[in-house]
């Protein structure tokens, strides 16, 4: 009997253990999984906002080039504005922000230039960043984004990180905006140094157009509830413009969808404005790109918006932009 | 080491082999960026990924069963019959993966006592079952539906392992990982090599993935029963290549002056193809008996060489000698039974409303899938198709498409939408249920797999009257199929507003499913899309 005892009390003991120990397991499983699913109510940690360099005031504050080659226009435009001297220093953590948001090719216009992108990051390599990091959360697939956009194959030979986002790249960030609140945001673009936005100039069925504020919806993860912010379109565009707060925004205005957009779809919904336009204030360089549109600044919501936050001028013109052909 | 010993090896070594390449060709059913075509970037699918598909026999006769024609990738299946028709089932022993992996589960930390080793693989009456599960399948083909792929142990092992037990296991390294280090530079490296080389970034699941998963976790532990229970007992397509080696010219040889008739050689026996009776048979001392070596059973694994002591089993190209059989053990009865149950089952899977001769709104099958009806004579339900959708638009079905569709491709849009560019799931079909077609036929609408409708009632402008328009931004046609019609609303506060409201026009829709996917409301979303107007069925193409 002796024997059985200590049999029913191993028994009992190993019975124990291996419950525990399944227990555990399930638990921490689930532990983390609802971590994983509190991104949707958290409260979101607060960063200081990130302030754009100041430049001297010789400095020009917008640049605009036409001409017929992409990449020789965005240099140009670089050149007028003395390139990255005061921007880029040496040992920087550069963001590249372009807009890579559909798995459309280049021809389309649905993303920015390939050209454009390419001569931006050399610019960067070339003033001596330490990183220069390319990268966009776009809507559909994201590694077929940056393929059949033909951006990573013109970044291919630059030492140039392209970054493309998966669900673990995001900072659950309390952005303090009128409707947007905490989100999931791109750590790169939390960690950078420098930030240049690179929007491409576009139609947009619920903004009217998409230029250099929209494009920060792609700094936000959050899948499915991206599509909230549309509900409050302009003041969603207006308060993500105000957290992101970019030192020099690049426009690419080469070829444009100006119907059907964002996405457009066919080379009929697309015009060759040919202009590429640099500048440190974000709202200027909006302006301005309403303008190729044949659209006034009351006709985009969101450009007043950014006015009202301090974010920068819509009278472009009084900034003495710098214009050259190329 | 001696020639009997290293033909064993060699099994050996071909069978890892050939595990790494599927579970290789597996992982490679992924999209792999775009070639630059002639117009535009296509798709690229640089490796072979049907493979092992193409160079199954059951799968391309079954096919020429139900549709009356060969089809031509799966030509290479020859290359596999000739091999059988000489050698026997080498397919079975050396080169299925499925195969393997039953052996490897029955061998692992097994402590069966030799004795009880041997009484398992003796020969049993049982291993019939098979040819009856193969005449059955081919009945069942012959008369309108292939259901081959069920069983088929290449289409298991793709569907089992792609949808269910990669996925369980990448969900499971990751949470590990985030175990042991949480936010640490290790996790995120971790989770960098699992995006580049494993299953990719986006954490994959399916629709009843673990149904799958639960079944093939049964189907091998099966194997600690009775070794290759699966391969002895039901696999459909190792009792074709049994029929088809009855004759081969490869057979066992006993040495009736050196056999003790110890027994041993039966002890590793894969097929339990009686080795060790036809040894016995032919042992000096024993009265004779009836049971002979059965070529049909034996898969070739040279275990009974390998094991013998006196080196008394050999495999020789030789006439075969007395007392062979081919151990097939299905009377002519039994195989008119199982092609007649087959056949008879037919009608009676289709005896039960539904699809294809009623409607069945949510049975989107992939773009350039063929008409239901053709489509369920071709497709063998391997889910290479769901496995290499970049969107994981495509799932295994549960009833969608009746029974005779189980497992069967579908389109879940809210999970994932078709994504207008791609066509990777018609590159990686087998069998031409989904025919090859181009971005251009895509975009062109020559290829649509539905309709999306708004369900106004959830939608939110139309509801709540508040501005809403992500499915329009998202809708890829050009021009949108999605647009606005701006209307007067009254809210319930009595207050009025001027709101766009998003309707849609058929006849620009494609039924790609992204208005679905991305409908901001948490459940369920207020723009679906049904299999109306899908361009496979010619008869029905209009929308409206």
């Amino acid at each position: 009997m002796a024997e059985d005892n200590v049999n029913r009390r191993s028994f009992l003991k190993q019975t124990l253990a291996g419950s525990t120990l399944a227990a555990a397991f399930t638990g921490g499983y689930f532990a983390l999984r609802d971590e994983g699913l509190s991104l949707e109510t958290g409260k979101g940690e607060v960063r200081q906002r990130r302030q754009p360099v100041s430049l001297p005031p010789e400095r020009p504050a917008l640049c605009i080039a036409r001409g017929e080659d992409p990449e020789k226009l965005t240099a140009a435009a670089f050149k007028a504005f003395g390139g990255l001297a005061g921007v880029v220093s040496s040992g920087d953590v550069v963001l590249i922000k372009p807009n890579i948001g559909w798995d459309r090719p280049a021809r389309l216009g649905a993303n920015t230039n390939p050209a454009v992108v390419r001569t931006i990051a050399r610019l960067c390599v070339d003033a001596g960043a330490k990183r220069v990091i390319v990268s966009d959360n776009p809507c559909n697939n994201p590694v077929r984004c940056f393929d059949r956009s033909g951006v990573k194959k013109a970044l291919g030979d630059l030492p140039v990180e392209i970054h493309i986002p998966t669900e673990r790249d995001f900072v659950e960030i309390d952005i303090q905006g009128q409707v947007v609140k905490t989100w999931p945001v791109l750590r790169v673009f939390l960690e950078c140094d420098r930030l240049i936005n690179v929007p491409v100039a576009k139609h947009h069925s619920s903004a009217v157009l998409t230029m250099g504020m929209k494009n920060w919806y792609g700094i936000l993860g959050g899948g499915r509830r991206r599509g909230e912010l549309h509900q409050n379109m302009a003041r969603s565009i207006a308060d993500l413009a105000a957290f992101a707060r970019p030192d020099l925004t690049v426009l690419d205005a080469y070829r444009v969808v100006f119907r059907n957009g964002p996405q457009g779809g066919s080379p009929r919904d697309t015009r060759e404005f040919k202009t590429v336009a640099l500048g440190t204030d974000p709202v200027a360089i909006d302006a301005f790109g309403a303008t190729l549109f044949d659209l006034a600044v009351r006709d985009i919501p969101y450009i007043p918006l950014g006015v009202e936050l301090g974010l920068g001028t819509a009278d472009f013109d009084s900034l003495s932009p710098v214009e050259l052909e190329v | 080491m001696s020639s009997l010993r290293l033909l064993r090896s060699l099994r050996r070594l071909s069978q890892v082999f050939c595990m790494a390449l599927f579970i290789w060709l597996l992982l490679a059913t992924f999209y792999h960026g775009v070639v630059e075509g002639d117009q535009q970037a296509v798709d690229a699918l640089p490796y072979p990924v049907s493979l092992f598909l193409q160079f199954d026999p059951l799968a391309a006769l079954s096919m020429l069963f139900a549709t009356g024609t060969l089809y031509e990738d799966l030509l290479w299946s020859l290359v596999i019959v000739v091999l059988t028709i000489f050698l026997g089932r080498v397919f079975c022993g050396w080169i299925c993966p499925l195969g393997a992996l039953s052996q490897f589960v029955a061998w692992i930390g097994s402590r069966r006592l030799t004795k009880k080793r041997i009484a398992l693989n003796q020969s049993g009456r049982h291993q019939r079952i098979k040819y009856m599960i193969l005449f059955f399948f081919l009945g069942g083909a012959l008369f309108g539906t292939l259901q081959v792929g069920l069983l088929d142990p290449l289409c298991l092992l793709i569907r089992s392992l792609g949808l269910s037990i990669l996925p369980a296991f990448d969900n499971l390294l990751r949470t590990v990982l985030d175990l042991l280090s949480g936010e640490s530079e290790l996790a995120r490296s971790g989770h960098g090599l699992l995006d580049d080389y494993f299953l990719g970034p986006r954490s994959l699941t399916f629709y009843g993935g673990s149904v799958l998963g639960l079944l093939f976790i049964g189907i091998l532990l099966l194997n600690r029963l009775v070794p290759r229970f699966f391969c002895r007992f039901v696999c459909p397509l190792g009792a074709l290549l049994g029929l088809l080696s009855r004759f081969s010219l490869l057979s066992l040889k006993v040495d009736r002056e050196a056999c003790t008739n110890c027994g041993l050689c039966a002890a590793g026996c894969q097929g339990a193809a009686g080795c060790h009776a036809a040894a016995a048979a032919g042992a000096k001392d024993s009265g004779g008996g009836g049971a002979a070596w059965r070529s049909a059973e034996c898969l070739m694994c040279f275990n009974c060489t390998a094991s013998c002591k006196q080196g008394a089993v050999s495999f020789g190209f030789h006439v075969p000698e007395e007392g062979r059989e081919s151990g097939i053990g299905l009377s002519r009865r039994g195989f008119l039974a199982s092609s007649l149950a087959g056949a008879a089952c037919v009608p009676l899977v289709r005896a039960s409303a539904g699809p294809p001769r009623h409607p069945a709104p949510e049975l989107i099958r992939p773009p350039g899938a063929c008409g239901e009806e053709e489509f369920l004579d071709r497709c063998i339900k391997c889910g290479q198709c769901m496995k290499v959708c970049p969107n994981h638009a495509i799932h295994p079905a549960a009833l969608q498409g009746g029974l005779e569709g189980i497992w069967s491709p579908v389109v879940i849009p809210r999970i994932g939408y078709c994504e207008p560019s791609c066509n990777l799931c018609s590159q990686v079909c087998p069998t031409g249920a989904i025919r090859a077609f181009t971005e251009e036929d895509k975009k062109a609408n020559k290829v649509r797999i539905g309709t999306a409708f708004f369900d106004v009632g959830l939608c939110i402008p139309w509801s709540q009257g508040r501005p809403c328009m992500v499915c329009e931004e998202f809708c890829p046609p050009s021009p949108k199929a999605i647009w606005f019609e701006t209307m007067l609303m009254t809210r319930s506060d009595g207050t009025t507003a001027e709101i766009p409201l998003p309707r849609v026009e058929p006849e620009r829709c494609t039924g790609c499913g992204g208005c679905e996917k991305v409908c901001p409301l948490p459940d369920r979303s207020a723009i679906r899309v049904t299999s109306r107007g899908e361009s496979r069925h010619k008869n029905r193409v209009s929308p409206t």
